[in-house]
């Protein structure tokens, strides 16, 4: 414990402090702490000289929690981190002593020499099949190997009632293309054989059919491709096939420049099904905890359409759905041009949302412009016309405006009291921030 | 309720007199010595200030005042009666009026400046609808002063090294100390105890340096 908790004249009972703090003891230890709080002078110092701080972090640690957690910083996680950092540190101190380096680095070589040799790719293996045919007229039956054939090189003739073994070099009426476990696409136009093999005997009797193997992939890439289609002619579920599936959809596709125009047409509607402003890890507005916390609801006159639209907007706006209660927003904004109430917290929405996005200075200038909409759609002031200099002064702030904030916060004077204080606080720290400027 | 001079009252907790000396300034007290009863309210103000500060923690800094004063109003009235633990005796009457008071039918509820009962109808005019959103647009305000402040704690934390982070966030899911301590010898496993309890007040200091300006 601390110098000062040296002195606890109960250290057992003054770690409960942390807890007494945040307020996570139950009621029990609460009260068993405050016995000996009322006791423990140097319990009473450690709690005020952190009070404001923690009673600040009591009261918003739920949604500081759900921050934390949202942003993968749990602290079950930050443990993981924390013990795989330390076995990677342990490993790089380990690595790079002098013991390891001089001693380690010739059996690690050795050893990786050893694995390599061990491991080297082995040569290229022969295809080979066998053909059974009862009788020259029977159509030839292909069985592959499911092990590379040994290496037999000699040729032969195909007899008819014996098995028969073809052997590379395949002769040039017989073409084998070898299935690819993991077929790469390296071009969209190249259209790799997935299990294709055709077989030609030199009669035309014993014209070999394509094997099911074929049949069954084919037709399965040609399902996926349907299916991958479908699902990103609608754009709602658009997303990008993986190679695999690519391959076997081109390898099925009849026409590979067609399923390139498609593909290129899917991730065009991918992106643009993507929401208009990326939310990041590090935006603040979008981890807002609306627990308790009740949310505006969205009322205005006009038709039912523009109601529909307006409460639709709501509910989303309430499940922090910035981008989709914009959208809403915005439909009501043109089905009611006459109210200054959509575009209102549609610029809300969007002021909300900018934060941490890639174009956040046009985010924050579209939001000021709608601002300025409602504002001229108004037709006198009150409470709304002040809320709207409200956000437009935070606006102007949040783009450095100081000037321009300080001017829209001065119309701000005779508001609520709640919108009266919350302008004069960040008055005050727009004039404490401009002040060691003017001292200057 | 009587009210009791308050200029004196601490509002710091300082090092208090030893136990003994508690006990003398009650004796003294109970004899109607004006300073050992001053000297009494002092003491026993600035050990009921905290729990008074953490208990209601939403209350408005003049609520908790004047139940410290009728706290320690009550206290003298009975002074007769404290044997001995004077600041025991204190502590169970402000919890009995702690209780008196999360028990009351109004606790909670907040004066609403705006009255406005009538709920606007589909179809109201917009003058109705502005009207009616008095009450309801500053719930956004809460809002967006809410997420700021989440947001600057959730910062401040991150700015912390990876120990404090650590620490602070076990704190904040409800974590014992002893449940930290283990799991921090996991990651830490040279680390002594009585360093380990002095990093956790260190990490709430930086972290009070880097909100100075937001909680204060």
């Amino acid at each position: 414990m601390s110098n000062e908790l040296q002195s606890c004249t109960h250290p057992a009972l003054g770690e409960l402090i942390h807890g007494y703090e945040l307020g996570t003891l139950s009621e029990s230890d609460a009260l068993r702490f405050e016995d000996h709080l009322v006791e423990c002078s140097v319990c009473r110092a450690q709690l005020d000289s952190v009070e404001p701080l923690m009673q600040a972090l009591a009261a918003e640690r739920d949604a500081v929690l759900a921050e934390l957690r949202r942003t993968g910083d749990s602290f079950s996680a930050q443990l993981n981190r924390a013990k795989s950092a330390r076995s990677t540190s342990w490993l790089s101190r380990f690595l790079h002593s002098a013991y390891t380096r001089y001693a380690l680095a010739p059996v690690l070589a050795v050893g990786i020499i050893a694995t390599v040799f061990v491991l080297r790719k082995p040569p290229p293996a022969r295809l080979s099949m066998s053909i059974e045919m009862a009788s020259p007229s029977d159509h030839a039956t292909l069985k592959l190997p499911t092990q590379p054939a040994p290496d037999t090189t000699r040729g032969g003739t195909v007899l008819p009632g014996e098995p028969a073994e073809i052997t590379a070099p395949p002769t040039a009426s017989t073409s084998v293309a070898p299935h690819r476990e993991r077929p790469e696409l390296t071009a969209l136009g190249a259209a790799p054989a997935a299990k294709s093999i055709t077989a030609e005997s030199q009669t035309d009797e014993s014209r070999a059919t394509p094997l099911a193997t074929k049949m069954d992939a084919s037709d399965a890439a040609r399902t996926g491709n349907e299916t991958a289609k479908q699902e990103l002619e609608s754009g709602a579920e658009a997303r990008i096939m993986s190679v695999e599936e690519q391959t076997s959809a081109v390898a099925g596709a009849p026409n590979a420049l067609d399923l390139r125009v498609d593909l290129s047409r899917a991730r065009t509607q991918s992106e643009s099904a993507a929401p208009m402003l990326k939310v990041g890890s590090d935006q603040p507005y979008q981890s807002i905890d609306n627990s308790g916390v009740p949310l505006p609801r969205f009322r205005a006159a006009g038709t039912d359409q523009n109601q529909a639209a307006l409460q639709r907007g709501g509910a989303q706006y309430g499940s922090r759905d910035f981008p989709g209660a914009m959208s809403s927003l915005e439909q009501a904004r043109k089905a009611l041009p006459q109210s200054a109430e959509p575009p209102f917290y549609w610029a809300v929405c969007r002021y909300l949302t900018v934060s941490g996005a890639a174009n956040r200075d046009e985010a924050l200038r579209a939001a000021d412009n709608a601002l300025q909409e409602a504002e001229r759609q108004l037709a006198a002031a009150d409470t709304l016309h002040n809320w709207i200099d409200w956000y437009r002064a935070q606006i102007a702030a949040d783009r450095g405006e100081d000037a321009n904030a300080l001017l829209l916060l001065s119309k701000l004077g005779a508001a609520a009291p709640p919108l009266h204080d919350a302008a004069q606080r960040l008055r005050e720290q727009l004039l404490v921030k401009t002040l060691p400027a003017k001292a200057k | 309720m009587r009210k009791l001079a308050t200029d004196s009252i601490p509002q710091t907790a300082g090092p208090g007199p030893a136990e003994g000396s508690l006990e003398r300034l009650l004796v003294s007290a109970r004899q109607a010595d004006a300073a050992a009863q001053s000297a009494l309210f002092r003491e026993l103000s600035a050990r009921l200030r905290p729990v008074i500060a953490y208990r209601l923690r939403t209350y408005r800094q003049e609520d908790r005042d004047d139940l410290l004063q009728d706290t320690l109003a009550t206290f003298f009235e009975k002074i007769e009666a404290v044997q001995d633990h004077p600041e025991r005796f204190a502590l169970q009457i402000l919890r009995n009026k702690i209780g008196n008071i999360l028990q009351s039918p109004w606790q909670g509820k907040v004066d609403s400046i705006v009255s406005d009962d009538a709920e606007p109808v589909a179809g109201q005019g917009i003058t109705e609808a502005r009207i009616s959103m008095r009450e309801e647009v500053p719930d956004i305000h809460d809002t967006i002063d809410h997420a700021r402040r989440v947001a600057q704690i959730t910062a401040a934390i991150r700015k912390l090294g990876t120990f404090c982070r650590l620490i602070l966030t076990g704190l904040l899911e409800g974590l014992a100390v002893a449940e930290l301590w283990e799991q921090i010898q996991q990651v830490e496993p040279t680390l002594a105890r009585g360093a380990f309890d002095k990093r956790i007040f260190d990490c709430k200091k930086k972290l009070r340096e880097e909100l100075r300006g937001v909680t204060e």
